[in-house]
């Protein structure tokens, strides 16, 4: 048998595990997880924060539209009810000439 | 060519068909001379908007609401001067020549010191679709232009609040009456 058989049978034959290998085995498998960085709560919380500011922007952005709207609307009545003082008024007027005349 | 043209037409006839709205910023000018003025230009779509924030409990807002509900446009220019010769008559030319349509209708002429006058549009026997009122005093100038189905009847409903004489809707059916009379049989 050459040395180089004896080299291989040596490295190929069995061997007894270390003693408490399969104790660290199982000690392993039961040890925790490491956490996904996207669960991570830092993470959930900045995209809370991101989610409640854009949800707050949208409210203000609402708010601010409803009262231009308000305020418009409120421009337009009061123009609209100048406009009808005026031309009653105006009819008025001619009405009490014409009845004059008459 | 020709055919895009009487396309053209045939696609603007219903415009022309319902009345030119009359323009009024040909008076705009006075303004520099006028110590007050109340310029409204009031279009669909800002009457409807009016319209919302008219309060139905109050009995004429009620019923501004109900005349504004079919109107395409409320335009006025009131100006006040100082003193007579403020404003010519050569002012007004611009409007009156609007007014030169046949489908409007003469229903109050008052000359004097004072010059008025109220029309109606008619674009048939029983449709109004627009008024206009010039008003010519010494030292102030009114121009009033409701585009639309004027509601004589709501309008004759604000008598007593507006000021707003009562029989103008019998104005009407009068000047109805002597169309009818004129018309050869």
């Amino acid at each position: 048998m050459t040395e180089f058989e004896d080299q291989l049978r040596r490295a190929l034959e069995r061997k007894d595990p270390s003693a408490g290998f399969a104790a660290r085995v199982m000690a392993r498998t039961t040890q925790k997880k490491r956490p996904l960085p996207w669960v991570n709560w830092r993470s959930w919380t900045a995209a809370g924060i991101a989610a409640g500011l854009c949800l707050g922007a949208l409210g203000l952005e609402v708010e601010h539209r409803r009262q231009v709207e308000q305020q418009e609307g409120q421009a337009a009545k009061a123009q609209l009810m100048q406009a009808m003082h005026i031309t009653s008024a105006k009819l008025h007027q001619i009405h009490q000439r014409v009845r004059g005349r008459l | 060519m020709i055919n895009g043209r009487i396309i053209f037409l045939l696609a603007m006839a219903p415009a022309w068909m319902c009345g030119q709205p009359v323009k009024l910023d040909s008076l705009d000018k006075l303004s520099e001379k006028a110590s007050e003025t109340v310029t409204v230009s009031l279009d669909g779509s800002l009457l409807k908007m009016a319209s919302r924030f008219l309060s139905s409990d109050d009995p004429d807002q009620a019923q501004i609401k109900k005349i504004v509900a079919g109107l395409k446009g409320v335009y006025v220019r009131n100006f006040e001067f100082e003193k007579p010769g403020q404003y010519q008559q050569s002012d007004l030319e611009p409007i009156r020549n609007q007014l030169k349509d046949p489908k409007w209708k003469k229903i109050v002429e008052v000359r004097g010191r004072d010059n008025a006058d109220v029309r109606l549009r008619q674009e048939d026997e029983n449709t109004i679709s627009g008024l206009a009122v010039i008003v010519a005093e010494a030292t102030e100038l009114t121009v009033v232009y409701i585009d639309g189905p004027v509601d004589m009847d709501g309008l004759s409903k604000l008598a007593g609040t507006f000021g707003i004489p009562e029989d103008i809707g019998s104005k009407v059916e009068k000047e109805k009456e002597k169309d009818k009379e004129k018309k050869p049989k």
